[in-house]
């Protein structure tokens, strides 16, 4: 692949610009805007990993809540303070309750658990297509959250897993964030990503073609839980309290619809629909308790929030039913996209038949 | 234009003389309230949302505290654990608020309170009742309910005294922490005070079919002599229609689950003969606070109190509205440590006494029998 100059300066310019927003971020801000920044670096990674399974590889998963809280509360118990360890969580094996992880290993083991789960629920489950496999993973998020509730001496239960230390700061989490895009970036734009777009477009074709099919869906899956498993562990070190609750049917509507909104099979997408039902109903928040607003007398005003994130929903999927983003990316400058190489060229546009305008390039 | 603008600035420079001079008399005392009035928790919620925005009011027509108004600041948790959190950060970080009362759920509570208590802010929990919530929170962590073990250990008491039940059948919800709770420390004060549990069984929230259950109650010889159901509301009335159907009289005891209109309405007026439950207050009570109380959300709203989490919601405001005025300053740390010296308080919830800082007040339990689809007061009482 030829790469431009462009794009060599590009890159670093604009990592090194999200680095100083970071640094700007982490020693400005207080504490809600990081809470706030820190939910949406978290909701961009599962968007993001969503996205690959769903919208790049065709497996409409509704079981990323349950990988996330697998990944969840794998990190959150290594980490867990051994004086409290004892007697909030005393089911586990002695040794465990003697140690604390620092908190890569336990993120990286959290992932490690939900791609194990992703295995295990995939090579029977993967073999459905289209709303059978919707279906069976969501059995999966409804299994792993009743599972939560009453393995009460290894979890808490419905009361929830509360004093997780508060280890993730932006740079974890935005650091995870980028390596997620990253990841998926290169893998989707490399020989694994092509054959997997092409069991998505046509599976009889893609085996005829020699793709074994089973083993890149699989792959693909699993690399798809890892993340959301590492996505679960931020959330949990940032809210310091884990419930089941977090992951339940609400999770994963939210989860699509911030993939459907942002674009299928658009990374771009992914950030831009986690970007809007993150950050928009912030500024919505205010609004929904009533009051004086310049001059203006409003009542209270409670569920604006969930009625304007339904509306964008409903009017983007009218006027753009591939979502905002369709399947095209933002790309650095016109002169990347000379500079593509006629294979990647070619692959982009086989990309396109799930439904969705051809990308004018 | 010159005399537009002329007259503009006149009539602006007056109306910021006219504002500022009484707003610096009496600036608002800002206090914090998450409560969830959309998604699942709205129902227990939304009740205590209103009667706090009524105590605020009565205490504004009433002049305040020292002077000045109480402005309470709302975000609506959406019964989302995140959305409380961030509500938690805004109220904090925000609007500086200098007090919080807030959630009906011990979860919420937990994840919303640690950051009240990294700001040095008191907050109080209006409705989750695990009895130990400030001892996990910090000294910046109180409760209004009292906890799950006073109501089970009342109606622990109740069954052995006034029933003079020695054998019981217990029942419980293993799906959520509240009736997992009560279930065992019933079971714990029944059995310390001589009392026998013969047998338990444990279902599913939601369940319809109790008939397993409604069949292992028949077929213990002797019958047992009281029920005790730690069970969710919904499931309450199922169980008790299909087990008094079945020819199953004994008594049945629940906890404060239980105090919902539905109780009656499904399980019907008949069936509900010899039911007993414990509950934060009775809103049938004829005394002269809560009939007062009752009667002025009538007149604000409409509707009597929908149930006792209104009351604890009320509470929750004038407990916070005692400590501002026993406080030596309107700091947050004075208001803090005045809570810990109100050993009286006489709110619509009952007495309590809040000198403890490691677990939930010290507080009557109310005892409520089902007589003729009615609910009526037996008494209030402590462990």
């Amino acid at each position: 692949m030829r790469m431009a100059r462009a794009r060599k300066a590009a890159v670093p310019i604009a990592v090194l610009a999200l680095l100083a927003a970071l640094w700007l971020a982490q020693t400005q801000l207080n504490a809600f805007y990081l809470q706030v920044l820190g939910l949406l670096g978290i909701n961009i990674m599962l968007t993001v990993t969503l996205n690959f399974a769903a919208g790049y590889g065709g497996m409409f998963s509704l079981g990323h809540p349950a990988f996330a809280a697998i990944g969840g509360y794998t990190a959150a118990v290594l980490t867990y303070p051994v004086a409290m360890k004892g007697f909030r969580i005393p089911a586990y094996p002695e040794w465990l309750l003697q140690i604390a992880v620092p908190f890569l290993p336990a993120l990286l083991l959290g992932g490690l658990a939900a791609s194990i789960a992703a295995v295990l629920v995939g090579w029977p489950v993967l073999r459905l297509r289209g709303h059978y496999l919707a279906v069976a993973t969501l059995g999966l998020t409804v299994i792993v959250q009743v599972s939560i509730v009453n393995l009460v001496d290894y979890t808490r239960g419905a009361l929830g897993l509360s004093g997780i230390p508060n280890y993730a700061n932006l740079w974890w989490i935005y650091g995870f964030a980028l390596l997620t895009i990253y990841v998926v970036h290169r893998l989707v734009h490399s020989r694994f990503g092509r054959a997997l777009r092409a069991v998505r477009d046509d599976y009889v074709a893609a085996q005829m073609s020699g793709v074994n099919v089973a083993r890149t869906r699989l792959i693909a899956f699993t690399i798809s839980a890892f993340f959301a498993g590492v996505a679960g562990g931020l959330l949990g070190h940032l809210l310091r309290i884990l419930t089941p609750g977090q992951f339940s049917f609400n999770a994963v509507f939210i989860g699509v619809a911030m993939m459907i909104l942002g674009g299928m099979g658009s990374i771009t997408g992914s950030v831009i629909g986690a970007l809007i039902m993150t950050i928009l109903p912030q500024f919505i928040i205010p609004f929904e308790r009533g009051g004086s607003f310049l001059g203006f007398e409003l009542p209270a005003l409670h569920g604006l929030t969930q009625i304007v994130t339904a509306l964008i929903l409903i009017i983007v999927m009218l006027i753009r039913p591939e979502g905002i983003a369709g399947s095209k990316e933002l790309t650095l400058g016109p002169r990347l996209r000379r500079a593509r190489g006629p294979s990647e060229r070619t692959m982009q546009t086989s990309g396109q038949t799930s439904g969705s305008e051809v990308e004018a390039k | 234009m010159s005399n537009v603008l002329g007259r503009f600035a006149t009539a602006a420079a007056l109306a910021v003389a006219a504002l500022a001079e009484p707003a610096a008399a009496q600036e608002p005392i800002k206090i914090g309230a998450i409560y969830s009035v959309t998604g699942s928790y709205a129902v227990i919620e939304d009740p205590a949302l209103k009667a706090a925005k009524l105590a605020v009011k009565e205490i504004n027509a009433q002049g305040g505290i020292k002077g000045r108004p109480i402005e309470m600041i709302h975000y609506d948790g959406k019964s989302t654990l995140a959305d409380i959190a961030n509500a938690a950060q805004r109220l904090v970080h925000e609007d500086k608020v200098i007090a919080i009362i807030g959630v009906a759920d011990s979860g919420f509570y937990l994840a919303s309170a640690p950051i009240a208590q990294d700001a040095g802010i008191p907050y109080l929990d209006t409705g989750g009742t695990v009895p130990n919530l400030p001892e996990q929170v910090g000294e910046f962590g109180h409760m209004m309910p009292f906890g799950d073990d006073y109501q089970a250990f009342v109606a622990a008491d109740f069954a052995l005294n006034d029933l003079k039940a020695k054998t019981a059948f217990l029942l419980r919800d293993a799906d959520s922490d509240y009736t997992r709770a009560i279930a065992t420390f019933f079971k714990q004060r029944y059995e310390e005070k001589g009392g026998k549990i013969v047998d338990e069984s444990s279902y599913h929230t939601g369940d319809t079919d109790y008939s397993a259950h409604v069949t292992k109650i028949r077929s213990l010889n002797p019958q047992p002599d009281v029920i005790y159901a730690a069970m969710n509301p919904g499931d309450d009335a199922t169980f008790v229609r299909q087990a008094r159907e079945a020819g199953i009289t004994v008594p049945i005891i629940g906890g404060d689950a239980f105090d919902n209109p539905d109780l009656v309405k499904n399980a019907g007026a008949n069936n509900t003969k010899d039911v007993y439950f414990t509950t934060h207050m009775a809103l049938t009570s004829d005394g002269g606070k809560v009939s007062k109380f009752i009667d002025a959300y009538k007149a604000e709203y409409g509707i009597p109190p929908e149930n006792a989490f209104a009351g604890l919601g009320y509470d929750s405001v004038y407990l916070m509205v005692e400590a501002m005025n026993k406080a030596s300053d309107l700091s947050s740390k004075a208001i803090n440590d005045a809570i810990f010296t109100i050993t009286n308080f006489a709110g619509v919830t009952g007495a309590a006494n809040f000198s403890d800082p490691k677990r939930a007040p010290d507080k009557e339990v109310t005892l409520i029998a089902v007589k003729d689809g009615k609910f009526e007061l037996i008494g209030n009482r402590k462990p």
